[in-house]
């Protein structure tokens, strides 16, 4: 069994949370909460650190330009006091422009063109079958008119590969939660409990 | 008796479950693992790195999922170790460089010289444009390391501008920022070789980028770091909780079978009672 604080922290609070599949008690609570927040306090460490390093650093190092974004940050704040929160659109109006303009430029080459062009490039039946799937399920979308008959045949042919597609990820969904729980009973009973 | 299993108690199934978890820990009954194609093109990529090459390792992890990203980056930071190749760790989510200190002091990397052979830039926030931000400019976003030194003053940094300059970037990530915010951002512009890890329940939306060559090659789940482990002959905890994950999957597909059967035989005596004759109701 282990000597360490850390570690006897660490594997009773483990314990306390997976108490909470045989029912709902305090101890699960108090590990809960301490969970959030720790990681919020964790959160609010990291990002003044992140605040300190990449801006005030640079500021006192004579990058004076660096004071845009600290003023545009500290108006964030301003949509608290209701006088002034009109200020808080600019910093908001600024953040949404260059988060729109650097997300577009990227998806428009990663996620549009080169995506297209690796599906349309066929050269062996795995690109005919992804062809013909992305396709159907693109299909399934298309609402402006009612596919019938025949055509009705690709919509239906869609669905269900997007119904194959959901089922292995909720497979690999479950798979996961299966590998966050023995990660933590490799854990409790390796470095915690020390028989393994 | 067959009604009964429609209401099997979900805390006896939940004891069951950790009782067959922990089962195999203990006594590891070594089911056979195949190696899947992605797991080798990803081992394939490190493997043709020359010695002294720059290789970017973005911690993009956290506690919450750190059981199953954590395997796949150690199994590749011991691979990057017996590459002889430099690694710049970094992060884009607030809990990555220290779970990334863990991990290098987990592989041995900590016995290498530190700024020279590896470094931890620590973290920045602002998500996809950070990582944009980092291709372009990388001293200059991550303009210190964890501990708040100027990263510039490391040997390891010189040369590094941007991520033209790197070999290959490996992100363990199971959210975003994660690999295809490096696909829209690095390698959309550089054309810098990518490999990813990211949990089971991502596969499906980050192959489409492998299928177009965006990415290298992708470790999918727990599954791949055991076969990653294997490949590089050194089997740790991912190979040891592979047996775990296989018997849970065989008690989920059990209960599965012996719920509709409970169900049936619950559909059939209902309809018995509704219909003690056995006749139709139809005129």
């Amino acid at each position: 069994m282990s000597t360490s604080l850390g570690v006897w922290v660490a594997g009773l609070m483990t314990i306390a949370i997976v108490s909470l599949v045989w029912k709902e008690n305090p101890y699960y609570r108090v590990a809960e909460h301490l969970y959030v927040g720790v990681s919020a306090g964790h959160a609010v460490v990291m990002a003044f650190n992140n605040i300190r390093d990449s801006a005030v650093k640079p500021l006192m190092a004579g990058n004076y330009l660096w004071i845009v974004p600290i003023v545009l940050g500290v108006m964030l704040y301003a949509r608290y006091f209701k006088q002034i929160a009109w200020y808080s659109r600019f910093p908001v109006s600024v953040l949404v422009g260059i988060g729109m303009g650097v997300a577009t430029r990227g998806a428009i080459h990663g996620d549009f063109v080169q995506q297209i062009s690796a599906t349309i490039r066929v050269g062996s039946l795995n690109d005919v079958l992804l062809l013909l799937f992305t396709i159907a399920s693109l299909s399934y979308f298309f609402f402006s008119r009612e596919a019938k008959g025949a055509a009705g045949a690709i919509p239906r042919a869609g669905r269900c590969v997007l119904m194959i597609a959901f089922g292995a990820a909720f497979g690999t969904t479950v798979m996961g939660r299966m590998a966050l729980l023995i990660g933590r009973i490799q854990f409790v009973l390796g470095e915690f409990l020390g028989i393994m | 008796m067959m009604r009964s299993l429609q209401s099997i108690p979900r805390s006896w199934l939940y004891v069951i479950l950790i009782v067959l978890l922990a089962w195999p820990l203990i006594k590891p009954i070594g089911i056979k693992l195949d190696i899947s194609d992605e797991t080798r093109r990803c081992y394939e990529a490190i493997e043709s790195l020359e010695p002294g090459s720059v290789v970017v390792f973005g911690f993009d992890y956290s506690a919450g999922n750190k059981a199953e990203m954590e395997p796949q980056a150690l199994a590749v930071l011991r691979h990057l170790l017996r590459r002889n190749v430099k690694v710049i760790g970094l992060a884009f989510v607030e809990q990555g460089p220290i779970l990334g200190e863990q991990a290098f002091q987990k592989t041995g990397w900590t016995e290498k010289q530190y700024g020279v052979d590896y470094i931890n830039l620590g973290y920045r926030a602002g998500g996809q444009g950070t990582v944009a931000a980092f291709a372009n400019d990388i001293p200059g976003t991550f303009n210190t390391d964890i501990s708040g030194k100027p990263s510039t003053s490391f040997p390891i940094m010189e040369g590094i501008k941007t991520a033209a300059d790197i070999d290959l970037i490996v992100t363990i990530a199971p959210g975003t920022p994660g690999p295809e915010d490096y696909v829209r951002q690095v390698f959309s512009s550089y054309q810098t070789p990518l490999v990813c890890g990211v949990p089971a329940v991502a596969i499906t939306q980050v192959a489409p980028y492998v299928q177009a060559k965006q990415i290298k090659g992708i470790l999918g789940g727990s599954p791949a770091a055991a076969q990653y482990e294997l490949l590089i002959e050194q089997p740790g905890d991912a190979v040891a909780a592979m047996d775990a994950q296989s018997l849970a999957h065989l008690l989920i597909v059990a209960v599965i079978i012996l719920r509709n059967i409970g169900y049936l035989a619950e559909k059939k005596a209902s309809n018995n009672t509704a219909n003690p004759s056995g006749r139709g109701t139809h005129s």
